[in-house]
């Protein structure tokens, strides 16, 4: 791709200081960075990192649901999940060829997630048990994840917002597909409408997680970037505002005791119930599931060097 | 069985569901991410193709789709047993997946004589299907057996491993006198065979695999790839219970079916009457 | 392997947009696995890929269509026509030299 060569002897002899300062006004303007563009390290390195653990949640993001497609219940049901796990794939796909083309290659960031050196979103690091969880997964943790991207629609980054269109159409479907998991259930026989409610109960700490606590959004350099776009306080609200009407609405409930609509927005237990101990620890990569799914990612991937030597310029055997 | 059909049906739908089913496990764990999602696809296929059998059992025997899928008993499934041995790495799955695919593909091909109309009607959208299947099959054969030394050998010994089994996929059927003398089959599972083993053999041949068309080697123990409750156990491909992995066309599965069929039908066999 | 760029047409009246990317190892691989990653929901009529290699992009796209006024070659540099086309068909039946259509 271009580099700012060019660009830098049209530039003469302005300071990194100026540019960067320019290149900041660019962004507060509203304008779009493109991959060949001239970025201060920073900048690189914060969206870099940002979309490195958004691939990396996708891919990990697979493995929970994945487990129900052997067992999924109808033909139907086996078709739709496989379509939906694929497209998280897809989707991890697309963010790590953006991620790629900022600098990192997608060996070496798929070496350090399942070696423990990078991170995926904390609520990828818990077990399921029902098909109840693939429901739950399937409407409140993509209609979380929906929040968010659709947040990042408005992200500087022009490469990132073509793939958050992209995606965003796709976990649309997703939602639109959980929803009908969820309808299923919470109609159908007395035993699925509990195995719903249990996995809400199960997972609703994790999905409290998922937005993070409350951030200063004076110090988020995200922000600052414009890479992010709204704070985790905002997004949790609109997560609140979208579900738990229709959670409530079909007779669910959240397990949050403090949980409360309010004139101004929502209460819910964000100092004690939600137990941010419990988060940190997920982040430190001690979550319930984290290094059983790590090594299996692991041995998969060290058993297949010899696949990865077929496409990367080996010598070809004489037949 | 009274309609000889049937027995047609199950054994073409069984394969496609089982295997479908195998190939499916491999969502989200292929460490090629692009190819992860062509194989899904591939998966789907299959599934899909499994499905729309069923639908035309369904009108003949009575059981709706689902229960036909998911509600038998395992002696009554019909597929090859190649079909449900267990993905073990990618050299056996795709191994697996290109001589499964041309004997596919001769199969659809014959069928497309059947006097069985709605059947014909389904084979036709199975071919077009199949014929990425095949072009995504033929090119990692390529691409294997021409590769590093490693990946050659481990292809071989897939191969060699998969290739009494793949011929049972021409066992021959329950009720075939009658299906080949109605024409519902209009030609035979041995005439099948032999078209299959003529054309793979002139690939095998080019790419100096002739070898792997006369051995069947001792089964491998791969590394597994985690199935879905995770357990890293080392699966052997099967050492077919039966001489030469026949036995699927009757019912006689490999010591692997059972654990396959209680993790795809438990669920839906815990509800029954429940819609998901 | 190499980055090849995946290009759709999504109705045979649309144009060639750009998709996405594919890491593959060579060319037949690329148009096995686009098809897969870019198209599985049925997005196009048309699927193309190209090595990104062999994208090049024009220099300095900032000074395209000129830098000074060359308004004269744009819609821009048009506007009044519309109101002129008015202003001097009432002249001319002013002046009794439109001509009746009867």
């Amino acid at each position: 791709m271009v580099s700012g060569e060019a660009g830098a002897r049209y530039h003469g002899r302005v300071t990194h200081e100026e540019r960067t300062a320019r290149f900041k006004a660019r962004i507060d303007a509203g304008e779009k960075i493109e991959t060949g563009d001239w970025m201060p390290d920073q900048y690189r390195e914060a969206a870099l990192k940002f979309i490195e653990m958004h691939a990396n949640s996708e891919v990990m993001g697979a493995l929970p649901e994945r487990e129900w497609i052997p067992r999924a219940p109808s033909l139907r049901r086996k078709l739709s999940l496989t379509a939906k796990v694929q497209d998280e794939v897809g989707h991890a796909q697309i963010l790590y060829r953006i991620a790629e083309d900022l600098g990192k290659s997608r060996e070496a960031m798929f070496e350090d997630l399942i070696n423990g050196r990078t991170k995926f979103h904390n609520v990828f690091h818990y077990p399921t048990e029902s098909w109840g969880d693939v429901a739950v997964i399937g409407w409140l943790i993509d209609g979380a994840a929906l929040v968010t991207q659709r947040a990042l629609l408005d992200s500087s980054y022009a490469p990132y917002v073509r793939a958050m269109r992209r995606i965003c159409a796709e976990e649309s479907l997703h939602l639109r597909h959980g929803e009908d998991l969820m309808l299923e259930l919470v109609s159908g026989t007395d035993a699925q409408r509990a195995m719903f409610q249990d996995a809400v109960n199960r997972w609703w700490r994790p999905i409290m997680h998922f937005y993070g606590p409350p951030s200063n959004p004076e110090k988020d350099v995200l922000l600052y970037w414009g890479i992010k776009t709204k704070s985790n306080e905002e997004l949790r609200f609109e997560f609140f505002d979208t579900y738990v009407p229709k959670m409530w609405d079909v007779g669910i409930s959240a397990p949050d005791p403090a949980l409360r609509k309010t004139a101004s927005g929502w209460e819910w237990g964000a100092e004690d119930w939600v137990n941010w101990d419990e988060f940190w620890q997920v982040v430190k990569g001690n979550g319930p599931m984290t290094q059983t799914r790590l090594s299996w990612r692991r041995a998969v991937w060290n058993n297949h060097a010899w696949l990865r030597d077929v496409f990367s310029g080996i010598p070809r055997a004489v037949a | 069985m009274s309609d000889p059909r049937a027995s047609l049906l199950f054994a073409l739908a069984d394969d496609e569901l089982i295997l479908g089913h195998r190939l499916s496990e491999w969502t989200g764990w292929v460490p090629y991410i692009e190819e992860d999602l062509a194989l899904s696809s591939i998966a789907q296929d299959e599934i899909a193709h499994a499905r729309m059998l069923l639908e035309i059992l369904s009108v003949i025997d009575g059981r709706d789709p689902d229960a036909l899928a998911l509600g038998r008993q395992p002696g009554e499934y019909r597929n090859a047993i190649l079909c449900e041995q267990p993905n073990t790495d990618f050299a056996f799955t795709l191994a697996r997946h290109w001589l499964y695919d041309h004997a596919d593909d001769v199969r659809l091909r014959a069928l497309q004589e059947s006097s069985f109309k709605e059947l014909r009607e389904a084979v036709a959208i199975m071919l077009l299907e199949e014929r990425y299947h095949l072009e995504h099959a033929d090119a990692w054969f390529r691409r294997l057996a021409d590769g590093p030394v490693d990946a050659r050998h481990r292809f071989a010994d897939a191969l060699a491993n998969a290739m009494g089994m793949a011929e049972a996929i021409f066992e021959p059927l329950d009720n075939e006198d009658e299906l080949v003398s109605e024409k519902a089959l209009p030609v035979t599972s041995a005439e099948m065979r032999d078209a299959w083993r003529a054309r793979i053999g002139g690939m095998l041949d080019q790419v100096g695999f002739d070898q792997v068309l006369a051995a069947h080697a001792e089964p491998a123990t791969g590394e597994m790839v985690p199935t879905s409750t995770g357990e890293m156990e080392s699966e052997s491909v099967s050492a077919p219970s039966k001489a030469n992995g026949q036995g699927g066309r009757r019912g006689e599965h490999s010591e692997h079916f059972e654990p396959l069929w209680l993790e795809m039908t438990a669920l839906y066999r815990a509800h029954p009457g429940a819609t998901w | 392997m190499d980055i090849y760029e995946v290009f759709q047409r999504r109705t045979h009246d649309d144009p060639l947009v750009h998709a996405g990317s594919i890491k593959a190892q060579d060319l037949e691989m690329a148009l096995i696995l686009a098809r897969e990653t870019h198209f599985r929901h049925g997005e196009g009529a048309e699927c193309w890929v190209v090595k990104r290699e062999d994208l090049h992009a024009v220099p300095n796209p900032e000074t395209m269509g000129g830098v000074g006024d060359r308004s004269y070659r744009r819609q821009d540099g048009y506007v009044g026509v519309g109101a002129k086309l008015k202003r001097v068909t009432e002249e001319m039946k002013k002046l009794g030299k439109s001509i009746t259509r009867e």
